[in-house]
């Protein structure tokens, strides 16, 4: 008897990672929907100022599944996110004005960021009349009623389950500023392919949803075919863990675009996009403030100036702070950039802040590998530059940045979970962010 | 110098032996067995084996960073009475560290010798450089079970091992940072291990094994927060004497 509990004990443990593959939460990239589209599918689509509106910290009185006691509430183009502290997971909804009652409707996915776990979500915002005035363009502070507090209440489901568990969210105060202040920096777009997002990194995809990830700004990855097209990719070489496709091989500079586009796609099934692709999709379907190329070959530096200056030119004129801001990662890639790039042309410097002063570029990107670097911090911010911190994703790692660095913003793959702890640690950059004006800073 | 090193073995032995309650008499007698399969060295006698293991990391815990350098190992097992063991084990790529001691216990299960094991120790590193100001040590548990077979002059032995670490300390520039936002299971492993027993008295090992992990165990530098457990094999050889 004791025998076979021993043996049982070792073919468990045996087995072990073979049965642990079950903790193994891969993305399947499907995000739950709901059936037949849900109320929205009627509703009249709600316009942005209600977003805005329902904007701001909310405090959850009850105890409902994957949801944290105080949430964060986001806006973006036609999406109010929600994030939570735990797993950094978020909720991007969409809101709706009913064509029956006229109440304000909001529904769409929970995602556990570092789980598998999903589900849906719809919520009503109550009272009933503040919907309402949303839904017809009131400015919220008009729309309230006196002594009313707003809500958000509905129910929640795992899977693809109608929501049926009920969950409130009560209207806990206003966000603290940040586009002005400090920026989530979204790495690869915010959707790096290990974690649950439903997008690959790196793609047109993941940069349209960015902004419902909780990004300001995003970096993306650039590298060069071998007919010099500039395209967003991470890796020197095309590896399966990023990109799939039976001819999908080799480096990337040894493929043509031609090739990459007819072999290659990335793990979501996504097509590998040109940088200009990246630009315009971000520039046009977006609110981004911008993106930070990292420039992983020197050779990709003339395209990205070119770029960068293009679509600052294009953003004057349309009177928007969109930036595409080169990124400067060695001192080979500084060399190649002081080469070609003219005054103004908006860049960051990684690897040296004495760099980035000698190229008068206005943000300094350095690793949190070593530490906080306060008096650096401070120096750098003391000359008018902003400081990003790269790649931030643990909470105690973002909480420490955020409270001992307090930079400008912080890279990361947990955009939603990097700007709920900016929001809830109530911790200010010690000067406001130099963006846009401040990123033309070059001297001739 | 080596004859010398090789007398200053079985005393250590002896000595250890005698603090754990076994008597010095016998460990003259006992077989000195294997280095890793479940029966190991009996009472009073020492194996120690020095080897190299690759670990073939998943490209998703590492974002395509690839770590082409072996580590060296270092084991120790010494046998105790009432066929219990004392055991130690260390690998290194000096920039990170797994160092380890424990016990064990042996049970005959029909053909099989099935060894009940715990180890507790830690995880080290320090990189400075290269963008990096950093340490951090991580206290770590790895309960396991092991059961071998002798095959003539062979000893094959297939082990599973859960990796438990609760927390990491980490230091950046000074810094200090305790995270503890990952699940405490850190991974587990299956391992097939062959030692093939040489005339001269050591032993040849080598083996494979299916680790899965989460990736701030595959490479610390990271600091990964992913909690998922990520596959990738490792291989591994060396000697014992």
């Amino acid at each position: 008897m004791r025998s076979r509990a021993l043996l049982l004990a070792w073919f468990a443990l045996a087995a072990g990672p073979a049965g642990l593959g079950g903790c193994t939460e891969s993305n399947d990239g499907v995000n739950p929907a709901f059936p037949n589209g849900g109320l929205l599918l009627a509703a009249s689509p709600a316009p942005q100022s209600a977003y805005e509106a329902l904007q701001g910290f909310y405090a959850r009185p009850t105890e409902a599944g994957p949801f944290t006691d105080r949430i964060v509430a986001k806006a973006s183009p036609r999406t109010l996110s929600l994030f939570f502290d735990r797993d950094a997971s978020y909720a991007i909804l969409r809101a709706g004005c009913s064509p029956y009652d006229g109440r304000l409707v909001l529904e769409g996915y929970w995602r556990r960021g570092l789980r598998s776990d999903r589900g849906l979500l719809r919520l009503f915002v109550a009272p009933a009349e503040y919907g309402r005035a949303l839904c017809a363009g009131v400015a919220p502070r008009d729309a309230l009623p006196p002594g009313e507090r707003a809500s958000l209440a509905g129910a929640w489901s795992a899977g693809d389950a109608v929501p049926h568990v009920p969950v409130r969210f009560a209207f806990d105060g206003p966000l603290l500023p940040f586009r002005d202040r400090f920026l989530t920096v979204g790495h690869r777009a915010g959707c790096f392919p290990q974690f649950d997002c439903g997008a690959s990194g790196n793609s047109l995809e993941t940069i349209r949803l960015a902004q419902a990830l909780g990004s300001d700004a995003i970096e993306v990855d650039v590298r060069v075919t071998r007919d010099g097209v500039p395209i967003l990719y991470h890796d020197a070489r095309f590896d399966a863990y990023l990109a799939r496709g039976r001819f999908c091989v080799g480096a990337v500079k040894d493929n043509t675009f031609a090739e990459v586009r007819a072999s290659c796609r990335l793990a979501q099934g996504e097509l590998v996009p040109t940088l200009q692709e990246a630009l315009e999709v971000a520039y046009v379907e977006t609110s981004l403030l911008g993106l930070y190329l990292d420039t992983k070959t020197k050779d990709a530096i003339p395209a990205e100036v070119e770029l960068a200056l293009a679509y600052r030119d294009r953003a004057d004129a349309d009177g928007r702070p969109f930036r595409v801001v080169v990124g400067i990662t060695n001192d080979e890639v500084a060399e190649a950039f002081a080469a070609v790039a003219p005054p103004g042309t908006p860049c960051l410097v990684e690897h040296s802040l004495d760099v980035a002063r000698r190229l008068g570029c206005a943000i300094y990107s350095p690793t949190w590998t070593a530490g906080p670097r306060v008096a650096e911090v401070e120096a750098a911010q003391a000359e008018g530059r902003a400081v990003f911190f790269w790649t931030v994703n643990g909470i105690e790692i973002i909480d420490t940045m955020l409270t001992e660095a307090r930079p400008n913003g912080l890279v990361t793959d947990r955009p939603g979970l990097v700007f709920y702890r900016y929001q809830t640690l109530g911790i200010e950059p010690r000067a406001p962010l130099p963006w846009p004006g401040g990123l033309s800073e070059r001297a001739p | 110098m080596r004859a010398r090193g090789r007398r200053w073995l079985p005393s250590l032995a002896v000595a250890v032996a005698t603090a754990a309650g076994a008597a010095p008499a016998a460990a003259e007698q006992e077989p000195r067995g294997a280095l890793f399969d479940a029966a190991g060295p009996g009472a009073g006698q020492l194996r120690m084996g020095v080897g190299l293991l690759f670990d073939v990391l998943a490209q998703a815990a590492t974002a395509g960073f690839r770590v082409p350098a072996p580590q060296l190992t270092f084991d120790a097992r010494y046998g105790l009475g009432a066929r219990g063991a004392l055991l130690a084990h260390l690998h290194t790529l000096f920039v990170t560290n797994q160092i380890e001691v424990g016990a064990g216990y042996t049970a005959s299960v029909g053909p099989l010798e099935v060894q009940g094991r715990l180890y507790a120790g830690a995880l080290l590193g320090a990189l400075e450089g290269f963008g990096f100001a950093a340490a951090s040590v991580s206290p770590l548990v790895r309960p396991g079970l092991v059961a071998s077979v002798p095959i003539g002059t062979h000893r094959v032995s297939l082990a599973g091992d859960l990796l438990f670490v609760p927390l990491q300390q980490t230091f950046v520039g000074g810094t200090g940072i305790t995270v503890r936002s990952f699940p405490p299971l850190m991974g587990a492993s299956v391992t097939l291990t062959v030692e093939a027993m040489l005339a001269g008295g050591g032993v040849l090992f080598y083996g494979a094994a299916l680790m899965h992990t989460q990736a701030s165990y595959q490479i610390w530098l990271l600091y990964s927060d992913d909690p998922n457990l990520l596959s990738y094999p490792r291989i591994f050889a060396g000697y014992a004497f």
